[in-house]
């Protein structure tokens, strides 16, 4: 499955946009629980969600002498718990739910770009 | 949860449609989602056009960086003639309406409610200089809704117009040109579309060591507003301003909606010719041609897998 997103914005012009994760609200709500967690790390080139056991065993592949099994060790390598832990505090998000026509129930969370 | 601007919503669905081997939703408030079950989109006909209904433009003097070529007598596009192209497109199909002032054009109603016939959605950009003439116009076919996205060209000289319009719409997007707006108006905007400078026509003349510096400051400053305003940006300015360096691939492949000519091209509808983008001054004949042939000719008579 290829899928490519434009998020809020008609086109007014040909357009490029923000920073933004989308899951299956089942994935959403498994996640929101901390049944999984989201590794969001640079090593993973790109989102997957992941049991926390599975997560560190990741990480442990790339960082073989770094103690990462605490939470404040997996937050730091980009590793969330939950959707409110991803998000942060200081920017501007957005949550949204798209039913597409077969039925699927996606979830669209996010922030508008970086900070730098 | 602790965050800011929390927009929690669940959208209405405008418009689905197959595009060669890829499925394209559309919602109410723009998002587009384009999603295949292959390794690449091969695309058969275009996700959106810009389109020029004119040349008559009463900035003429005023917009010194302006590449459009517009003019205060400028010709209008024949939209009678021009409806004939987009003939066969799915609904849901966008189409960027530009000029010149596209609101001057004396048949834009009738254009835009023949496109809405269709399904086609139509987005328009103006010029805020032009709202205190035209904004009644532009209430009503927001209302009508004949009109989606509206692009305005900021300047930040008639706030009173520009707060009764963002009232009647939440697809305002600003747009902001690098090289010649100030980068620290970006807050101002509720949505902005960032826009490369386009060194042709006056623009190239226009093109000086103060335009430089103003790009300079935009490719320096740019990371500093990203939190704080939802910014998309133009291809040319993508370039530009070198905004992959912000992100990883990953998120890159996610956002990058195609370079021109692979979702996207340009028609001149004064002119009835079409191009890759309005960039391209390698302009073509339409020649009684549709869309989706025309979109045939941009991808090379050939179908291509699009990145």
């Amino acid at each position: 499955m290829k899928r490519v997103i434009r998020i809020g914005v008609f086109e007014t012009n040909s357009s490029s946009t923000h920073s933004l994760t989308m899951c299956s609200k089942e994935e959403y709500e498994k996640w929101s629980k901390g049944e999984i967690w989201l590794n969001h790390s640079y090593h993973n080139k790109g989102n997957k969600f992941m049991s926390k056991e599975n997560a560190i065993d990741f990480m442990s592949q790339h960082y073989n002498d770094v103690d990462i099994s605490g939470e404040e060790s997996l937050r730091n390598f980009e590793i969330y718990r939950n959707p409110d832990e991803y998000l942060g505090e200081d920017m501007e998000t957005f949550h949204e739910e798209y039913t597409t026509p077969n039925g699927e129930t996606v979830v669209a969370i996010g922030y508008y770009g970086y900070d730098g | 949860m602790a965050t800011m601007g929390m927009m929690d919503s669940i959208m209405e669905l405008l418009h689905s449609y197959q595009n060669g081997n890829s499925l394209v939703h559309i919602f109410e408030n723009g998002t587009k989602i384009r999603e295949t079950d292959d390794d690449a989109f091969i695309p058969t006909i275009p996700e959106s056009m810009d389109v020029k209904i004119t040349n008559q433009c009463s900035l003429e003097n005023y917009c010194k960086w302006c590449h459009e070529g517009s003019t205060k007598n400028g010709e209008h596009a024949d939209l009678e003639a021009l409806v004939g192209v987009f003939k066969g497109l799915p609904p849901g199909v966008e189409l960027a309406i530009g000029g010149g002032n596209p609101l001057s054009h004396p048949n834009l109603a009738w254009f835009l409610k023949t496109l809405s016939e269709m399904g086609l959605i139509a987005n328009i950009t103006v010029n805020e200089l032009h709202l205190s003439e035209y904004l009644p116009l532009l209430e009503q076919l927001i209302a009508e809704r004949l009109v989606y996205g509206v692009g305005l060209t900021y300047s930040g000289k008639d706030m009173e117009s520009l707060t009764r319009l963002n009232s009647l719409s939440d697809n305002v997007v600003y747009h902001m040109i690098a090289g010649v707006h100030d980068v620290d108006d970006l807050p101002k905007a509720p949505k902005a579309l960032v826009l490369g400078y386009k060194k042709i026509r006056k623009g190239e003349s226009f093109f000086s060591r103060s335009v430089e510096e103003n790009l300079y400051r935009w490719y320096t400053k740019i990371p500093i507003y990203f939190g704080m305003v939802p910014v998309s940006f133009d291809n040319l300015a993508l370039e530009q301003l070198n905004i992959r360096r912000f992100l990883p691939q990953s998120e890159w492949d996610k956002f990058y909606m195609g370079d021109d000519g692979t979702f996207t091209f340009y028609i001149d509808g004064v002119n009835m010719e079409y191009a890759t983008s309005s960039t391209d001054m390698n302009r073509r004949e339409i020649n009684g041609r549709t869309a989706e042939e025309l979109f045939t000719d941009i991808r090379g008579n050939s179908i291509r897998s699009a990145p």
